[in-house]
């Protein structure tokens, strides 16, 4: 007596959408569904992900239905290098009490590029004094959330000169963020005027590839001040101090601190005092600088609603 | 009123009084046989009166569509006159009283009638030729304070003439009426739509909440409003208006079409005022040959933070010089590129306006999407919204604000976890979350490049204290440097319509050859004299005045039937 064989044709797809796009390292999601021309059910089998024939994953099919049997979603990482990549998701041919089902596969492509990164500059005081030392933090920012502590950021000048150096820190900016950053202290050129200045982050050196990224910063410098301007800022029904106002008196910008003060080192002359502040309306005068002098700006409140018909 | 003068009242009024209006309204909305169609109906219908429907659900005096400032005054001035009349209203009760009940609430009242007139032609550019009808304006204007006072409202006039237009003539005419609430409360409208409020339910007047105007009964041989189709529940309720119809439902704002009709193609405005003016008013009006004006008119106030406007359907937030927590943030475009000058203020603005700049070449807007960019100082200087404790400065004011639509976190973070607020380390990341749809359908996300560089021009400007591309006043204006970074999304928020249908000095509507329309009245933003220039407090007080002069006109005319 012979037996006999069936032999069950099979179908293999990727279900969802897959972007042909990643950065290296990064997850690839997928989730694959088999289907049988017998409609059979394939649980407990499993599907395996190849890459130039080494296998990269391996899941099982754990639902069944009228579409077909499916995987859950599942994730595999995506190579750590650059490059064009030919992955194929195979069902292996498979015999069992007398049914063949034959092997099935679907292929995708994509290719996996750097991480990318960007960076800021801030603190940067404006203006700063002729030819004096200053100081300002740089951070870098890897999209993909990367580690960066001690990796090394450049500063140039508007002349491409190389003016720092230096190393990021260990902790993010801000704890639920990944800008990596470190205060540098440059020197201001010896000529007023208006400069652009540019950071650079190097990712040469870097186990996983990662773009290079640079960020363009703008400071004016000025002749040394001559005067000490205090401005305190309270509030005029309470007499009580405000933190936190902007007080401008351009070039010169600035907040006050928990005592409602702003200190400015200013040149003799006049100036068009500004201060803003949630709440209250904004306070507006001009100053006259001709020696060290403190100025106490008392704020209105606000009360109108602002829309009028 | 007293309860016996509400009584004499009644009595003195149509048969169908308050009470046999109440068991008839009761059984006829409680059953399908309002579906009645009209009598067009012709085989069934009454001979050759076929415009009629094959009964009247309810009736009324003076049927007035739209329960704000002019529909209130309207019913009030009717009721006075000793005729009964009925409002109707789509919004539910508590959610009535239409742009009245929600926006500033000053009244610009002049002292004299002739100083107003000039101010009033030289406002409207030549778009109101009608003298008669300005002169109305002014005079019921100076009436008005008067008439609400003897409802209870009170106002202060302000000290010094308080013009939008100081070097226009008869500028120094008009004084701001401002009303005064309980002790603590910010000023508003609302204030004086307690009051009027307060009287309509006082004297018993009727009004039917959730209950849209759709359609006008005419007499198509006499021309004669007859009537109102309006839908309650899904179903249709014929009204008989024995006396006259008196629209008082507002303006488009909430109409899209129209908007793109009459005014910006595919712009979606985030709407400051009441959510029920979808314009019903507009269409009815157009439906019988009314002559329309003003459409061209839009009042705007600010910008608005798009996503959670779109959401609630009412401008939330407000981004504005002077009103968000700090001042240090720009607007950009999918550029990533500042396209306006941020300090302008474009409360009634009828300059140009860069947002609605149209590239021909690409068939779409030029400058839509656009965000709002700040850093971390602006984020953590305060709420930027309105909240319960705050409804006052930067509250954004309006209908969202009076009706707590949304309360806003005093920290910024439950909008932050909403994803109305978008926040990144650096701004090419920030650019790369700034995505949007333009008004011809495309999705941009913003440009990295576009937007560091200008960031940093931005900053450079502020420290130089002159805004040389855009012009912004840059007082009290500090950079945007310091990590993390924020955008949200913004849209222009629009404060209301005043296109529709002429009026005369009665009131009354009027056809494409200038004459009435019988027993037929507009009043308030549908149709609004004020149709280019806009003082503000202007459309408050002639919802309210055109009220009390369409109420009192169509009280005065003898029954249809």
């Amino acid at each position: 007596m012979v037996e006999e064989i069936q032999i069950h044709h099979t179908d293999t797809i990727i279900v969802n959408d897959v972007p042909t796009e990643f950065y290296v390292g990064s997850s690839i999601v997928l989730k694959i569904r088999v289907s049988c021309s017998s409609g059979c059910d394939l649980r407990s089998k499993t599907v395996e992900i190849l890459a130039q024939d080494a296998v990269v994953a391996e899941v099982e099919l754990s639902s069944f239905g009228e579409t077909g049997n499916e995987t859950d979603e599942f994730i595999v990482p995506a190579p750590t290098h650059l490059g064009e990549h030919r992955w194929i998701v195979v069902f292996p041919a498979q015999e069992q009490e007398g049914v063949i089902h034959q092997e099935s596969s679907a292929l995708f492509s994509f290719i996996t590029k750097p991480h990318a990164t960007s960076m800021a500059v801030w603190d940067v005081p404006s203006p700063i004094a002729l030819g004096t030392y200053f100081k300002c933090k740089v951070g870098v920012k890897c999209l993909s959330e990367c580690d960066l502590a001690g990796k090394t950021v450049v500063l140039r000048n508007d002349k491409g000169h190389e003016a720092v150096e230096s190393l990021l820190g260990t902790t993010p900016w801000t704890p639920e963020g990944a800008l990596y950053w470190t205060e540098v202290e440059l020197k201001a050129p010896d000529v007023e005027g208006s400069y652009v200045w540019e950071a650079a982050f190097c990712a040469s050196d870097m186990e996983i590839p990662h773009e290079d990224a640079s960020y363009s910063f703008r400071f004016r410098t000025v002749a040394m001040p001559d005067h000490m301007l205090t401005v305190e800022v309270v509030a005029q029904d309470s007499k009580k101090p405000i933190k936190g106002a902007d007080v401008t008196l351009p070039p010169f910008i600035g907040r006050t601190d928990e005592h409602g003060i702003a200190r400015f080192e200013v040149h003799k002359g006049d100036y068009e005092l500004s201060v803003s502040k949630y709440e209250y309306e904004i306070f507006e005068t001009t100053l006259k600088v001709d020696d060290d002098i403190s100025f106490k700006a008392e704020l209105l409140t606000l009360y109108d609603t602002f829309w009028l018909r | 009123m007293s309860t016996d003068e509400v009584k004499k009242h009644q009595e003195k009024v149509s048969p169908m009084s308050r009470r046999n209006f109440l068991k008839t309204a009761g059984a006829v909305i409680g059953t399908a046989a309002v579906a009645s169609p009209l009598a067009a109906c012709t085989t069934t219908g009454q001979g050759d009166e076929f415009w009629l429907p094959e009964k009247w659900d309810l009736e009324a005096d003076v049927v007035v569509v739209g329960f704000g400032g002019g529909g209130a005054t309207t019913a009030l001035a009717a009721f006075d006159a000793g005729v009964e009349p009925l409002v109707l209203e789509a919004a539910p009760d508590g959610l009535e009283g239409g742009n009245s009940g929600c926006c500033g609430g000053l009244m610009s009242v002049p002292d004299s009638v002739d100083e107003a007139v000039k101010h009033y032609k030289y406002q409207l550019f030549g778009t109101a030729k009608d003298d008669e009808l300005l002169r109305t304006v002014a005079e019921s204007f100076q009436k008005l304070p008067g008439q609400l006072e003897k409802l209870g409202a009170k106002f202060t006039k302000s000290a010094a003439p308080n013009p939008y237009f100081p070097t226009a003539p008869g500028a120094s005419t008009f004084y701001a009426y401002r009303p005064v609430g309980r002790e603590g409360e910010p000023s508003g409208a609302y204030i004086t739509w307690r009051s009027l409020r307060a009287a309509i339910d006082q004297k018993g007047i009727r009004v039917m909440y959730d209950t849209r105007g759709r359609e006008l009964i005419q007499n198509v041989k006499t021309k004669e409003i007859l009537g109102v189709v309006a839908e309650k529940d899904g179903q249709k309720l014929y009204i008989k208006a024995k006396k006259g119809v008196v629209l008082a439902c507002g303006g488009y704002e909430l109409d899209q079409d129209r908007i793109g009709w009459y005014n910006h193609p595919g712009v979606k405005f985030s709407n400051v005022g009441t959510p029920y003016n979808r314009g019903d008013g507009v269409k009815m009006c157009l439906s019988v040959n009314t002559d329309m004006w003003h459409n061209v008119s839009l009042e705007y106030l600010g910008y608005a933070f798009k996503v959670p406007s779109d959401i609630y359907d009412c401008g939330i937030g407000a981004v504005y010089q002077g009103v968000l927590p700090a001042n240090n943030f720009m607007m950009v475009n999918a550029k990533g590129k500042r396209f306006v000058n941020e300090s302008l203020n474009i409360t009634h603005w009828k300059g140009p306006m860069e947002v609605f700049d149209f590239d021909q070449a690409n068939a779409d807007y030029f400058n839509m999407p656009f965000w709002v960019i700040f850093d971390d100082a602006l984020y953590k200087a305060g709420p930027l919204g309105s909240s319960q404790d705050r409804p006052g400065p930067g509250a954004g004011g309006g209908w969202g604000t009076i009706h707590r639509v949304y309360d806003w976190s005093i920290d910024n973070n439950k909008e932050l976890n909403a994803g109305w607020i978008l926040k990144a380390d650096t701004l090419k990341e920030l650019a790369g979350k700034m995505k949007g749809t333009t008004p011809g359908g495309n999705t941009v996300t913003a440009d990295a490049a576009g937007l560091e560089d200008a960031v940093s021009r931005f900053n450079e400007l502020v420290v130089a204290g002159v805004d040389s591309d855009f012009g912004r006043r840059m007082n009290g204006v500090t950079t945007i440097e310091k990590p993390p970074f924020y955008a949200i999304e913004v849209s222009v928020m629009l404060v209301n319509t005043q296109g529709g249908p002429l009026h005369n000095k009665h009131g009354q509507t009027l056809d494409v050859d200038g004459n009435p329309i019988p027993r037929l009245y507009t009043v308030g933003e549908l149709g609004s004299v004020f149709g280019w220039l806009y003082q503000g407090g202007s459309n408050f007080p002639e919802a309210m005045a055109f009220g009390y002069i369409a109420g009192e006109h169509a009280s005065a005319l003898e029954d249809w039937v």
